[in-house]
């Protein structure tokens, strides 16, 4: 099968006083649409800068990288800027949401930068709103609201413009157990209802549960891929009918 | 992309007040001086705009001339008169003088023409005419002058003042544009102004053109019959200001204000840009994630300081107006001053350039910020 994201040895490497620093040392990887992936590790391992590279925010130093069969690691900054315009969703843990902007225009944000007159973006952002449940939240400033409400705005701006890749960074590290809950089950529904690939970057182990498959990173490598969909099918069946 | 640019801008009332009043303050330094420096410029050649009936200055052009009009001869109006396209000509006297009003002791300008013709005379009469000038010791000083000598008093002729010595009567009150020089100005004719200095000569010799369409080609037949610098009045008034601006050091200290000006609102508006866009680099960089292009970002800037500088500039330009709208009336020393459209636009230009210079340098560092570093948090 085609995958949607395949990585070949990627190698990602900073400079670091004189010499080079190898914060990821070969990392191979294929990840499948409709699942919800969970890369996972100690801090410092490497996640964030795989995210990056994933979502074409970071070029690579070696390897290749296909993501829904575009070759990453020839694009030159603007093409790499294109890829992430049309096909790559964002959530980060600190939600980056622009304080003078409301709900509903944060969310249009990314139809907005690709040339969507606002109106028509904000509408299929409240359109959004409403699948996620936070109609009445659209017309108010970040300012007033909670992390969880904040953190599915954000997710409303990673769907608005439909990418195929969805890229989550520590995306519940900010919010209590309650919260961080229901974002995995959102995100997890996106994953299987609409065939996308999600990919959850994280260390806290409370949300493991939800993945349909583990990867587990440690000092810029993988070391350990669990698929946890045959495992637990039933079960995760089960949370989504509630 | 634009209205959100200006949602962003607006969030920040503080900022954005601090800008608007940063390019306003500097709009109002710069107009506000520019300004006066033309007016003052202009009014250095006001006696020119202001004498009646002349088409034509006739002048020696030694490079000290303007400050210190010197003798022509008194036979070189005969010689003009007689240059064809001439229809008349008259001398015009002018010397420093000091008056004595009892009360103070001062300087003035001392001007005379020919009684009968009234080539040079000021175009306005408050009160009295021109005609009494005819009479011996007569004499008409201009309106600022008159409350200079008398302050505070209301306007009486026949009234005394000694004028180097001389005992002349007041017989009218003129009201000419403002004078370069701010000294009351003593209006005689000729026969008193030699009576008052045994050795003043005229300064000009004016003529009138048969056709004033023609006056440019008179002044050059005058000027090659005669030898003498000759300029229909509008080319002399730019020779006036000309020498004024190359032979003063007015022009370097206005220079100086203006150029302050400049700087100064360029600070204040760059710094606040630079702390507006630092502020909103965590926003821009998130856009930038999301693959907004260099160019978006800069228009987003560019639309944020075109409408930062409209405001300030409209306000700026708003006072300088208001300036020249009530002082003028109030203080003489700004008499007739105004804004000049050229400083109004040359003005609006600095202020853009300042504002979209600001802005585009600030916003490179959004523009270079590795999208990444979003993520890194
Ligand atoms: N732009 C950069 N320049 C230099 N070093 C970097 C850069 N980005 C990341 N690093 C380093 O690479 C290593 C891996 O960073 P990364 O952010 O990917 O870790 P992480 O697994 O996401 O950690 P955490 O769980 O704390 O978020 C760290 O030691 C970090 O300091
Ligand atoms: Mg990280």
């Amino acid at each position: 099968m085609d995958y949607a994201v395949e990585c070949r040895d990627i190698q990602m490497r900073f400079r670091e006083g004189e010499g080079w620093r190898n914060v990821l040392r070969g990392v191979n990887l294929q990840i499948r649409s409709g699942e919800l992936t969970i890369i996972a590790g100690p801090s410092g391992c490497g996640k964030t800068t795989l995210l990056s590279i994933l979502g074409g925010a970071l070029a690579h130093t070696g390897g290749t990288l296909d993501v829904f069969g575009r070759r990453l690691s020839s694009m030159r900054p603007s093409q790499m800027a294109g890829f992430r315009r049309r096909h790559i969703g964002f959530i980060f843990q600190h939600y980056h949401l622009v304080p003078a902007l409301t709900a509903v225009e944060n969310a249009a944000m990314p139809l907005i930068i690709a040339g969507t007159p606002a109106a028509k973006a904000c509408a299929a952002a409240r359109r959004e709103f409403e699948r996620l449940d936070i109609g009445h939240i659209a017309d108010r400033l970040p300012k007033r609201l909670s992390g969880g409400q904040q953190q599915r705005v954000a997710i409303a701006r990673a769907l608005v413009h439909r990418p195929e890749l969805i890229l989550c960074d520590e995306p519940t590290a900010a919010l209590d157990s309650r919260a961080g809950e229901t974002v995995m089950e959102i995100l997890k529904e996106i994953a299987a209802q609409e065939s996308r690939a999600v990919i959850v970057v994280t260390h806290d182990q409370r949300v493991f549960s939800f993945a349909d498959r583990l990867i587990e990173l440690e000092d810029g490598l993988v070391i350990a891929d669990h698929n946890l969909t045959r495992n637990k099918g039933a079960d995760s069946a089960g949370q989504r009918a509630a | 992309m634009l209205s959100i640019a200006l949602k962003i801008l607006w969030a920040d009332a503080g900022k954005s007040a601090a800008m608007v009043l940063g390019v306003a303050f500097s709009t109002l330094l710069m107009a506000q001086q520019a300004a006066i420096f033309v007016c003052l410029m202009a009014n250095s050649a006001s006696h020119i705009a202001a004498a009646q009936d002349v088409d034509i200055w006739v002048a020696d052009m030694r490079a000290d001339y303007f400050d210190d009009p010197g003798a022509l001869p008194e036979a070189l109006v005969e010689r003009v008169k007689s240059v064809p396209g001439v229809a008349a000509a008259a001398p015009y006297m002018r010397s420093s003088v000091v008056i004595d009003s009892t009360t103070m002791v001062e300087q003035g300008i001392l001007i005379g023409l020919d009684p009968y013709s009234l080539m040079g005379a000021p175009q306005k009469l408050v009160a009295g005419s021109f005609r009494s000038l005819r009479a011996s010791d007569a004499f008409i000083v201009d309106r600022r002058g008159y409350n200079d000598i008398w302050p505070g008093d209301d306007i009486e002729l026949g009234r005394r003042l000694e004028v180097d010595g001389r005992l002349l009567h007041l017989v009218g009150i003129a009201d000419p544009p403002s004078p370069f020089i701010s000294m009351p100005l003593i209006y005689t004719s000729t026969e008193t102004a030699k009576l008052i200095r045994p050795s003043i000569a005229p300064g000009f010799i004016l003529a009138r053109a048969n056709d004033p369409a023609a006056a440019a080609d008179v002044a050059a037949a005058i000027a090659e019959r005669t030898g003498y610098g000759a300029f229909e009045k509008e080319a002399f008034s730019e020779i006036t200001i000309d020498y004024y601006l190359t032979n003063t050091g007015i022009p370097i200290n206005f220079a100086i204000t203006i150029t302050l000006g400049f700087i100064v609102g360029t600070a204040i508006v760059a710094q606040t840009f630079y702390l507006f866009v630092s502020e909103n680099l965590r926003y821009l960089a998130v856009f930038k994630a999301m693959g907004a292009k260099a160019g978006q970002l800069i228009s987003m800037t560019a639309a944020q300081c075109i409408v930062i500088a409209a405001i300030g500039f409209s306000l700026g330009i708003a006072g300088a107006a208001w300036f020249f709208e009530t002082v003028p009336d109030k203080v003489a020393a700004f008499k007739g001053f105004y804004l000049p459209s050229g400083v109004f636009l040359k003005t609006a230009l600095a202020v853009f350039a300042i504002s979209l210079a600001s802005g585009l340098l600030s916003i490179q560092r959004a523009v270079r910020y590795a999208p990444a570093r979003v993520l890194q948090g």
